[in-house]
């Protein structure tokens, strides 16, 4: 493919260049390639649409996540594009790059983008364990996703052996602040008799002020420490690990992903239900399965070869 | 908010929520090599992709005793 380029008349711009050495090169490997043919040994397969074959304008290859299989796999039109591009991998050894062809542009994260990268990962992670690429990265062919492969190849299989058959789980943790406030001010006798120092005081009552907003912010503090720990005790033993996100915006006070393996999915889930009963003051958003994105980070770089 | 609801998992991810994770997390390729990557062919620029670092986080939050309110 490397060696096309010398020969191309210099007036092809490097767009049509692409076009022409791309496709032909995700055609013959790996069998399925982007013209995944309906074949009857392949397991795991949803039956391809019919007319995958690439368009002109298909030059790129768009990575989704890293599995491991020595079979070619295909996922359907899934992938990114106005017309759903079929979903296939890209094998070196016993893994694989699920990719899809794209135009050869950077993708912009719009809504359609994020959510066509996301809809390809939960489709293949039902049954693969899958690292996640972070959304936009776009290869020019076929070689050079092997060559993703076969660079990153250890860390790749560390990591899928590490990550095999589990998920993640988001759970975020709200609170109605003024509630709670509320709440510390009928518990607390301190910030009680501040209270009304403040409202029957009839000169300054700058300093009841500070002191009552430092008491008031002490105690929310202490508070969403307490209930927070003890979410987190509570999901320990189902499971295998847990990252501590900052909380977003005034309500939240616990932005946690948890890493669960498939078996105890379901315990998960009862124990995030009952937690849910216990606390019945906050308000919990619970997602997932998601791939691992909060206990993977790969960092790859380029380098050029003198 | 004080009626006892049971929790339930989203079906459909958020937005919000998927942009949260697919910008900066799993496997990243540094932003200028995402956008040299649209314009050049690996093989012609004899160009070499190595992995920078890799980390698995593989361990209970220790934030437990400091809640959540510290970005890890």
């Amino acid at each position: 493919m490397a060696k096309t380029a010398a020969k191309k008349p210099s007036k092809s711009t490097k767009r049509e260049f692409a076009r022409k050495t791309a496709v032909p090169a995700g055609r013959d490997r790996a069998g399925g390639g982007p013209v995944a043919a309906p074949r009857g040994k392949l397991e795991r397969v949803k039956v391809p649409a019919p007319a995958a074959a690439p368009r002109p304008d298909s030059e790129g290859k768009y990575v989704y996540c890293i599995v491991r299989s020595e079979e070619p796999l295909s996922f359907g039109p899934l992938g990114l594009g106005q017309e759903p591009a079929d979903v296939h991998t890209v094998h070196y050894r016993d893994i694989a790059a699920v990719v899809s062809n794209t135009p050869m542009v950077v993708q912009d994260p719009t809504r359609e983008n994020v959510l066509a990268h996301q809809r390809v990962n939960e489709t293949v992670m039902q049954k693969h364990t899958v690292i996640p690429m972070s959304f936009g990265t776009v290869f020019k062919t076929h070689d050079d996703i092997i060559e993703l492969l076969r660079s990153a190849y250890d860390a790749f299989s560390d990591v899928l052996s590490k990550m095999k058959d589990k998920f993640e789980f988001g759970l975020k943790v709200l609170w109605d602040r003024d509630q709670i406030v509320r709440e510390i001010e009928d518990e607390d006798e301190d910030i009680r008799r501040l209270k009304s120092e403040i409202s029957s005081q009839k000169g300054s009552t700058y300093f009841a002020r500070m002191q009552y907003g430092r008491l008031i912010d002490a105690a929310l503090q202490s508070r969403s420490e307490r209930y927070v720990a003890g979410i987190f005790n509570a999901l320990r033993d189902v499971s295998v690990a847990s990252r501590s996100n900052k909380p977003i915006g005034d309500r939240m006070i616990m932005n946690a992903a948890f890493l669960v393996a498939r078996d105890k999915e379901q315990a998960f889930d009862s124990r995030v239900k009952e937690i849910g009963q216990q606390y019945e003051k906050l308000t919990f958003k619970y997602t997932g399965p998601w791939p691992p994105y909060n206990f993977v980070n790969i960092r790859l770089k380029l380098e050029r070869a003198h | 908010m004080s009626d006892r609801m049971i929790v339930e998992r989203a079906t459909h991810a958020s937005l919000i929520d998927v942009l949260d994770r697919v910008l900066d997390k799993g496997v990243v390729i540094d932003a200028w090599v995402r956008v040299s990557l649209a314009g050049i062919d690996l093989m012609t620029l004899q160009a070499r992709i190595f992995v920078a670092s890799i980390e698995t986080y593989l361990k209970q939050a220790d934030s437990v005793a400091r809640s959540g309110r510290i970005a890890s």
